[in-house]
């Protein structure tokens, strides 16, 4: 078989049998833990009956139905991988009769405008300089950039959105405190309405942006040390090879294990940008999650995460097949020792 | 003995001691606060969103408590989160990955499988799956679930040196002694990986104490007690930012992030004196 095919047949089967695994646990856990999400709900129906007793009656059944408490389990696995293979992620609590697909497919392109371009710019950002202080090592620069790489990289991105919403939108009034765009717009691609969405896009992003640059640049140091101290590196340097060469050759050099760690860490990534909209009240699915939580909303929550999960496993799996094509040695069918 | 040898290299690094007289003061901060400063942080008797002030030294939060007796109970708590959870991590991480490493063959694949499988999941998206299904959440609870998620990275950084390890000399000499692998893996190579592991706790800590802020701040972390995560669910909540409330989330965010950093500075210079190419120039 030809190396590369082989190489796809074990990606295919690998993510096939994690994205199995995520279903099977979004099945199990809320059967398995006592005092699960459905009595749950039960109770806060109960507390709420009151009010309005027959919205409450139709709200149980439609959590009843989901859940399918009634019949047998494995005929309550088929039927759950039924749905969600048609995309039926049950109806939200909180935002009754609304369906839980339609709520995370309309909030998810806004968290993909936000979370995609910040990743990326921080992964190449932080890489750059990085590999820059790796080779200015242990001189004032390097001391700089170094001490700020590590408080940035144990900021979570929500905390530093505290600070730029604190100085940037509350003491200096240049960005807006809330939302996605001004009150009274309507998402459009009209002038008004993308100027708008710029200025209410700015904070987030530099939280998620900033902040990575901190995680790639750490990262980046330490393998362009090791890089700048390999015999080649000083070969070259040796031969008077410039500066902004050498930066290259290590560059080039440390991109290939970067790629892995852009999307290793994309999982992790994903839950920090999410937890960044509710600082911002940013229109995404964090902010979505954050109203479900609260509300305990446990449909939107398996929801949010079953969408979320196998985005980041449709990612990975691109990045994977992205890496085959940039490093020869998978090209050619090397196995490493 | 080279024990001394080591402290003295230790100490000679400005990382290391950065890092760790950072931790150390938080931690002494956290340890002995509570009880110079014995005020309780829940009661909400005071009056609502005041500067500080003397009675107050870290003003009051937007309902009524005391900012600084709220920080100082939750960098305590924090911490025993952190601690928690990164043992259950360790614990677990060391287990899979030694294991995978030994046995080698179909139990090494399926570990991995598994591992690289859970390494995928969005963990904070994870601890909110779970966390949600339970009614209350103690302290405890939300630390084992934090270890539990937080592991992966570490069983494929222990598979690895177990592998490059077990074909040394030293680990022939032991077989050939008759020692079985279970005393070989607990004798002979764990000790060899001692700096890995400590480096690793650091950051399994640190990673532990921002992520019960990231559960708790979207509201599913321990519904009992002060953390510092429920802190920051308290700031969104009140939307202390929007306010103006610098006092109650400016102390909050340095507190953790210096708790977090001074960690991953400790686990950085542990790197630069043991390992050798990083060591000197």
């Amino acid at each position: 078989m030809h190396p590369i095919t082989k190489f796809l047949l074990r990606k295919i089967l690998f993510y096939t049998a994690t994205f199995i695994i995520m279903l099977v646990i979004t099945f199990v856990l809320p059967r398995a833990i006592p005092g699960n999400a459905v009595l749950m709900q039960l109770r806060q129906f109960m507390r709420t009956a009151a009010t309005n007793p027959e919205a409450i009656e139709e709200r149980y059944r439609a959590l009843l139905s989901y859940f399918g408490l009634d019949k047998p389990l494995w005929e309550q696995f088929v039927d759950y991988l039924w749905r969600v293979a048609h995309g039926d992620l049950g109806v939200s609590i909180t935002f009754f009769p609304k369906r839980v697909s339609d709520l995370i497919f309309s909030s998810l392109p806004w968290s993909l405008a936000l979370l995609v371009p910040a990743y990326t710019a921080s992964w190449f950002v932080g890489n750059v300089l990085g590999t820059y202080a790796a080779h200015r090592r242990n001189t004032a620069i390097d001391n700089a950039l170094f001490s700020t790489f590590v408080v940035l990289s144990q900021v979570p991105y929500f905390i530093f959105g505290f600070f730029l919403l604190a100085t940037f939108a509350v003491q200096m009034r240049i960005f807006p405190t809330y939302g996605g765009w001004d009150v009274g717009l309507v998402p459009s691609l009209t002038w008004d309405f993308i100027r708008s969405y710029l200025h209410h896009y700015a904070l987030p992003f530099l939280s998620i942006f900033l902040t990575g640059i901190g995680v790639w640049g750490t990262g980046a140091r330490t393998m362009a040390i090791y890089e700048f101290g390999s015999d080649y590196m000083e070969y070259a340097d040796s031969m008077g090879v410039p500066e902004s060469r050498l930066l290259r050759y290590a560059f080039k050099n440390i991109l290939v294990p970067q790629i892995t760690g852009f999307s290793m860490q994309l999982g992790f990534a994903v839950g920090g940008a999410l937890l960044t909209e509710i600082v911002f009240s940013y229109p995404g699915v964090g902010w979505l999650l954050y109203r479900g939580t609260i509300t305990q909303d446990y449909m939107l929550i398996q929801g949010s995460f079953i969408v979320v999960a196998s985005s980041v496993l449709l990612a990975n799996f691109i990045t994977d097949i992205l890496y085959a094509v940039i490093d020869p040695r998978i090209r050619k069918g090397y196995v490493s020792a | 003995m080279r024990f001394p040898r080591i402290v003295s290299e230790l100490l000679a690094n400005k990382k290391f001691v950065t890092g760790i007289s950072v931790f150390l003061a938080v931690l002494i901060i956290g340890a002995v606060g509570p009880l110079l400063y014995p005020v309780d942080p829940e009661d909400m008797s005071f009056p609502s969103s005041m500067p500080p002030c003397p009675e107050h030294p870290l003003g009051t939060d937007y309902v009524g408590r005391d900012v600084l007796a709220q920080l100082l109970r939750g960098i305590l708590s924090s911490l025993y989160v952190g601690f928690l959870a990164g043992v259950v991590a360790l614990a677990i991480g060391v287990l899979v990955g030694a294991v995978a490493a030994m046995r080698g063959g179909v139990v090494d694949e399926g570990l991995m499988a598994f591992t690289n499988a859970v390494l995928l999941m969005p963990t904070t998206l994870v601890l909110i799956l779970i966390a949600a299904l339970f009614k209350t959440r103690s302290i405890e609870l939300v630390a084992l679930l934090i270890g539990i998620t937080s592991w992966p990275w570490l069983a494929r950084v222990v598979r690895g040196e177990f592998l490059s390890l077990k074909e040394r000399d030293f680990v022939y000499m032991s077989l050939l002694a008759g020692d079985r692998w279970l005393s070989i893996s607990l004798f002979d190579l764990l000790p060899n990986m001692a700096t890995y592991i400590a480096m690793s706790f650091a950051e399994l800590v640190a990673g532990a104490i921002l992520q019960e802020a990231g559960i708790s701040f979207i509201g599913l972390g321990p519904t009992e007690g002060v953390t510092l995560g429920r802190i920051f669910f308290w700031i969104q909540t009140n939307n202390a930012v929007i306010r103006g409330l610098w006092w109650w989330w400016l102390p909050t965010t340095v507190v953790i992030v210096a708790i977090a950093a001074s960690l991953v500075l400790v686990s950085i210079s542990l790197d630069e004196v043991f390992n050798p190419r990083l060591r000197g120039g």
